[in-house]
């Protein structure tokens, strides 16, 4: 059944929020984000295969190509950062911080 | 089978104290969610997801994670209260909906509204590109220069000395 794999994405969905909110370290969030996205895209799959049409595949081909983006300049974003703090962990990277 | 595995893999993935650990089990999850599009007959999508995401994207973390040298954590959960609590409430929220879903395809949806044979060409390289490139060239095009802007950020980024 079909909504089986709704839930599935509901449930990754909420892990990755999880791993976004409660980790300290930059990777992990960053990966949890990954987590996220391929929640979504699995449920834009399942949609696609319950209606039949081919649009929510050509969507996931999309949200793969940001995701791959997206990795790339946070990991960039990543290095930047530890050249200057020496750290991952989230609450020391507090300078925008009021 | 191929759920379970996904969701456990998830779940350890957010919490593992070393973070090779935690890609690992990434790679898992991600193969794991490639299996059910497999599963639910989208092929071309799930080998994209073993080559784009458990090929490029966890190749490029484990680069950062060598490159920076990112030690085995202290402890995994030192957030504040505040984000605690924000975070149950989140997950609450999003499993009462799981919850919501399981009973209504079960009580409600009576007649089948899902197509249960797809046709043959589904989830086919074929299928996927006459739509990709008739209706959503324009897109198309547009994510190459996504693709193109994000190379240049990496590298401008990076680099020490411009």
């Amino acid at each position: 059944m079909l909504s089986h794999y709704l839930a599935v994405s509901a449930v990754l969905f909420a892990i990755g929020v999880t791993g976004v909110l409660l980790r300290r370290n930059l990777l992990i969030v960053l990966m949890s984000i990954e987590l996220m996205l391929n929640a979504a895209n699995l449920a834009f799959v399942t949609f696609s295969r319950a209606i039949g049409g081919m649009d929510g595949q050509i969507i996931v081909l999309f949200v793969m190509t940001i995701a791959a983006a997206e990795v790339a300049v946070g990991l960039a974003i990543v290095l930047a950062v530890f050249r200057v703090r020496e750290t991952t962990n989230v609450d020391k990277i507090n300078l925008l911080k009021w | 089978m191929g759920s379970l595995i996904a969701v456990g893999s998830a779940t350890l993935v957010v919490s593992r104290k070393n973070p090779v650990h935690s890609v690992l089990f990434l790679i898992v999850s991600l193969l794991s969610v490639a299996l059910l599009f497999l599963l639910l007959g989208a092929q071309f999508i799930a080998a994209l997801q073993v080559i784009v995401y458990a090929g490029a994207i966890v190749v490029l973390f484990l680069f950062v994670i060598m490159l920076l040298n990112v030690r085995r954590e202290l402890a995994v959960f030192h957030s504040s209260l505040a984000q605690r609590i924000t975070a149950i409430v989140l997950v609450a929220v999003l499993l009462i909906q799981t919850l919501m879903i399981a009973v209504a395809s079960l009580v409600w949806v009576r007649k089948e509204a899902w197509v249960t044979q797809p046709s043959v060409s589904f989830g086919t390289v074929q299928a996927v590109g006459r739509e990709l490139f008739a209706r959503y060239l324009f897109q198309f095009e547009v994510a190459s220069v996504l693709l193109l802007a994000a190379i240049v950020a990496a590298v401008s980024i990076v680099k020490k000395r411009l």
